[in-house]
């Protein structure tokens, strides 16, 4: 029978390096994947990843099990995330790479290829929408688990995802990855 | 209907999960509202494009490099130290940690203290087992003897120099007040005599300076502290002694110590000991 995350972080604190193995191979993929949506770089998102994972097993005496290890592990992130952002923000500026191309909306993007421009798109949002959008159309979070990992209202996880994915549409709109209406 | 809960509903539809009612609702909506549809398609499109998006795969070596940054000891060691397993069972049936720790502390080290006695051939004074002051589990009163009490008593520095042996071991205990910095310089034939080490005998700070015949230990103010020194020889040796405050020399003497008799090297009361 599978141990629940609660089991396994018991198990971590009484020294079990098994359980914590466990519960990376459990959330390494939808951590990577948060990360790398909100900062659009693959060996940035291995970084925050490990950092992540480092932190929550560091921090693990003090979780409490009232709230779910996955949207602990998210909030954690996320935070994560932002600091990558803004540490980046100061040190770099925008290079011509991330500027459109300019496709046409009739081209088919690859999978690969919508990833990327969709990954550039969404460096173009405010952090604040964007995690948002990221959480909401990459991780299909529900508005509750939203409102728990960022801790701010479920209202307002609402219109900033309503904000977050229109703004996210006129920049698709600008890059030509869509047609405009 | 306002425009939160028709977003809402975009939502719905837009994962999937809307009802009938819902949809019913919607459209409805759509159909009253000017640009209402324009949001919808917009808003489904959007969405649409984004869950096309599929998860990107870590790189397989992620986990690895994960576990291999990872401090395992923070938890481990906890777990498998008997000691806390010990106390923290103790704490369980209701005992104080402290209290079984002084008493299982006590058992250790009266086990060491009675082992040493039991372990020694040649009664009280002749164990081997030695440590740089003396021999342990005999009291410091029944191991070292006075041999000569120098007093100190001069306008920059009061005090003593106590000089007292055990066997081969001799032990002098300065204790110095003086007006300003202050050097207690020891010199000895590094032929005869060995030094075995400084123990300071209250909190003020001394600076020790070691060289081949002379011991050099400083401070200010008023300090108490021993030095430490074997004998390699049977025969008699002699120490001069030097205090020097503020670079000037106070106070000298040589202190003389004799044989003992019927005492031998360590070296050759080892071989007596079949060791």
């Amino acid at each position: 029978m599978e141990r629940n995350d609660k089991d396994l972080i018991r198990e971590c604190l009484e020294g079990s390096e098994q359980a914590f193995g466990e519960l990376v191979n459990r959330y390494q993929k939808v951590v990577f994947n948060v990360a790398y949506r909100m900062v659009n770089d693959f060996d940035a998102a291995e970084d925050i990843t490990q950092i992540v994972f480092i932190k929550s097993y560091e921090k693990m005496n003090s979780f409490n099990p009232k709230y779910r290890f996955f949207s602990w592990l998210y909030r954690i992130a996320i935070n994560e995330a932002l600091n990558h952002i803004n540490q980046r923000k100061r040190m770099t500026e925008l290079t011509a790479d991330m500027v459109s191309k300019g496709r046409t909306p009739d081209e088919v993007y690859s999978d690969n290829e919508l990833s990327q421009k969709m990954g550039e798109a969404l460096t173009e949002l405010d952090p604040t929408y964007r995690v948002v959008v990221v959480l909401k159309h990459f991780r299909d979070l529900s508005y509750k688990e939203m409102s728990d990992i960022l801790e701010i209202p479920e209202k307002t996880v609402k219109s900033r995802l309503f904000t977050g994915r229109q703004l996210l549409r006129k920049v698709l709109v600008t890059r030509g990855i869509i047609g405009n209406e | 209907m306002n425009e939160q809960e028709y977003i809402e509903l975009i939502d719905k539809e837009s994962a999937g999960t809307i009802s009938a009612g819902e949809r019913e609702a919607l459209y409805q909506y759509m159909r009253k509202t000017p640009g209402a549809q324009k949001l919808y398609r917009e808003v489904l499109q959007t969405s649409n494009l984004l869950r096309q998006v599929s998860d990107v795969e870590p790189p397989g070596h992620l986990k690895q490099r994960i576990m291999n940054s990872v401090d395992f000891t923070r938890y481990q060691a906890r777990e498998s130290r008997p000691v806390m397993r010990f106390l923290l069972k103790a704490r369980q049936v209701g005992l104080k940690p402290r209290l079984v720790s002084a008493f299982a502390l006590g058992m250790v080290v009266g086990l060491v203290v009675y082992s040493v006695f039991l372990t020694t051939p040649g009664g009280r004074y002749g164990s081997d087992v030695r440590e740089m002051y003396g021999t342990i589990g005999i009291s410091e009163e029944s191991r070292f003897a006075p041999v000569e009490r120098m007093p100190v008593d001069m306008p920059e520095a009061t005090g003593s120099v106590n000089l007292l042996r055990f066997e081969d071991l001799l032990r002098f205990e300065v204790i110095l007040e003086s007006t300003d910095a202050f050097e207690v310089l020891l010199l000895y034939d590094p032929a005869q005599m060995g030094f075995n080490g400084l123990k300071p005998l209250d909190y003020g700070e001394i600076v020790l300076e070691t060289d081949d015949g002379c011991v050099r230990a400083s401070g200010s103010g008023a300090a108490e502290f021993m030095l430490a020194f074997v004998k390699q020889t049977a025969s008699a040796v002699s120490v001069d002694l030097r205090i020097m405050v503020s670079g000037e020399t106070i106070h000298s003497h040589r202190f003389d110590i004799p044989p003992e008799p019927g005492t031998a090297p360590v070296g050759e009361k080892l071989g007596e000991n079949g060791k």
